[in-house]
């Protein structure tokens, strides 16, 4: 579904990405993990377009992203969940889901998924009227996922979503990823909390100081000494 | 001096309600301005200037009042438009004082071209609908019609931010500027869009104004510095502020000047200002300084 090949990326003169090769197939959950300032994020953000790759090539379902504009690449069926969740945060819950759904094919469909976000979250529903600002910070994160999937997307790209969170609403949070999956949606995720989240991905690739470090399934890196030593301090 | 709380208070009290009504619309148009691209049209009155022109002369050269409005609120969108085009977008990722000197530049070209194409000469339609006598007390139709007109403008203005996904889009991206690719939104268009709606709410002033004042090339100094200093009062970028304080100022000016002279109520109204401004930097419902 997306492919990426050789993939390098620059904040100014700084270069923070250096040829990722990797690729998510349909129906898959895979996680990018790595410490803190390792191009976790950046990854993401090339992916999405808010950050211009400078070489190699990305696709999904063989469109070319780096010939889409920033803007057009949701119309791909990718949805970012950024890092930090960036709901609008003077704006009310239902109204950041209608911002979800901006796209023209998506506001066709918007009461219908509607209903299945308010289905997924029945808190979101019942705080609808409320700005996104007030909310707790479990619930923007249901929000700004909820707001992802607005656009109906294939595959779905999640930034740290456990950032900031308290631990039982950690796990809440994981649970809710794999309901995710099991909707049917592509996940790419990207996480620090390195031993939950291979708990729920297939597949993963490990990210050391923008280059990737290691990669397979879940289960292998899970059982590696160097990943146990190095991210879960054991 | 003469202040008692009398029928002529109450006249001053009512007609500054209808003065508000233009003021108030007048400073939306910045406000919207301002809380979506960032950057402050020093220029608005001198859009509103060349709407009065464009209405002046359509009217002149034979066309009735109301398409003659239309044409200047079409005109003056335009000039929005291409105002962001040729003059904004370069300067979007300066820094605010060289978005100042800029849009200050276009202030003067306008007032200097006008000037030139114009003369200096008070122009006017001809038309002046009259006063209504309530109650012993004396309104003009024409400040009527403005602040009803003004009212309806910005009901419908806030049905549009609040029920279209292109009124919310314009919303969010002031709260959020970064992240507005990710929802799809071209924020190239969203910006066009709200120039032409600031604007085209700069041409409906017009409009109304031509009912009301005299046409000249420096009219704007007239409103430019009491609309930008209401929108401040109110928090820039605000529209409920720029509302209230549309109110309150008008307040000021029609019963200070009904208290003590014309001149006075536009000094109260600044104090005023100044004193707001030293205890609230930000103004009344402003998040940001």
């Amino acid at each position: 579904m997306l492919e990426l090949s050789n993939v390098d990326a620059a904040y100014g003169g700084f270069q923070a990405l250096f040829g990722i090769s990797m690729s998510v197939q349909a129906g898959e959950a895979v996680a990018v993990i790595g410490s803190n300032g390792a191009g976790k994020t950046t990854l993401l953000r090339v992916i999405s377009g808010l950050l211009p790759a400078t070489g190699g090539a990305m696709t999904m379902e063989s469109t070319s992203l780096r010939d889409t504009a920033p803007h057009k690449i949701i119309e791909t069926g990718i949805a970012h969940v950024p890092e930090g969740r960036r709901l609008f945060p003077r704006l009310s819950v239902e109204n950041n889901l209608k911002m979800g759904a901006y796209i023209r094919p998506a506001r066709q469909k918007f009461d219908e998924r509607l209903a299945f976000v308010y289905e997924l979250f029945p808190r979101l529903k019942e705080r609808r009227a409320q700005l996104a600002g007030t909310l707790s910070g479990g619930e923007q994160q249901m929000c700004a996922i909820g707001r992802a999937l607005m656009s109906g997307p294939k595959l779905v790209l999640l930034d740290e979503p456990s950032m900031g969170l308290a631990p039982v609403i950690v796990a809440q949070l994981f649970d809710l990823v794999r309901r995710i999956r099991q909707e049917g949606y592509t996940v790419l995720i990207v996480e620090q909390n390195v031993r939950q989240v291979l708990k729920i991905a297939d597949r993963a690739y490990l990210l050391e100081v923008g280059r990737i470090k290691a990669s397979g399934p879940s289960g292998d890196l899970l059982a590696s000494d160097e990943i146990r030593k190095a991210y879960m301090g054991i | 001096m003469d202040c008692q709380l009398d029928i002529f208070f109450l006249e001053a009290i009512l007609n500054g309600l209808l003065l508000a009504g233009l003021l108030a619309l007048l400073a939306l148009g910045l406000n919207l301005i301002f809380g979506v691209i960032d950057v402050v049209w020093i220029c608005y009155a001198e859009l509103v200037m060349v709407g009065m022109y464009g209405i002046h002369y359509a009217y002149k050269g034979g066309a009735p009042f109301l398409l003659a409005a239309l044409f200047g609120i079409v005109l003056v969108a335009l000039a929005g438009i291409v105002l962001h085009q040729l003059v904004i977008r370069p300067v979007l990722e300066s820094a605010p004082i060289n978005q100042l000197l800029v849009t200050g530049g276009v202030l003067f070209f306008l007032q200097a071209a006008a000037t030139m194409a114009f003369g200096i000469d008070f122009k006017n339609l001809g038309l002046r609908p009259g006063s209504v006598l309530f109650a012993d007390m004396s309104f003009s139709y024409s400040r009527i019609i403005t602040f009803g007109v003004a009212l309806v403008t910005m009901l419908l203005l806030w049905l549009f931010l609040s029920r279209t996904y292109i009124g919310i889009a314009i919303r969010a991206i002031s709260q959020d500027r970064a992240i507005m690719p990710l929802m799809g939104v071209d924020q190239r268009r969203v910006y066009l869009v709200t120039s032409g709606i600031g604007g085209g709410l700069a041409g409906l002033a017009a409009a109304l104004m031509v009912l009301q004042y005299d046409i000249y090339p420096q009219i704007g100094l007239q409103f430019g510095p009491l609309i930008f200093m209401i929108c401040v009062l109110g928090g820039l970028g605000s529209m409920i502020g720029g509302f209230v304080a549309a109110f309150i100022i008008s307040e000021f000016i029609a019963v200070g000047g009904s208290c003590f002279a014309t001149e006075w109520g536009y000094a109260i109204a600044f104090l005023f200002f100044m004193v707001v401004i030293f205890i609230r930097p930000q103004g009344l419902f402003g998040g940001r300084s």
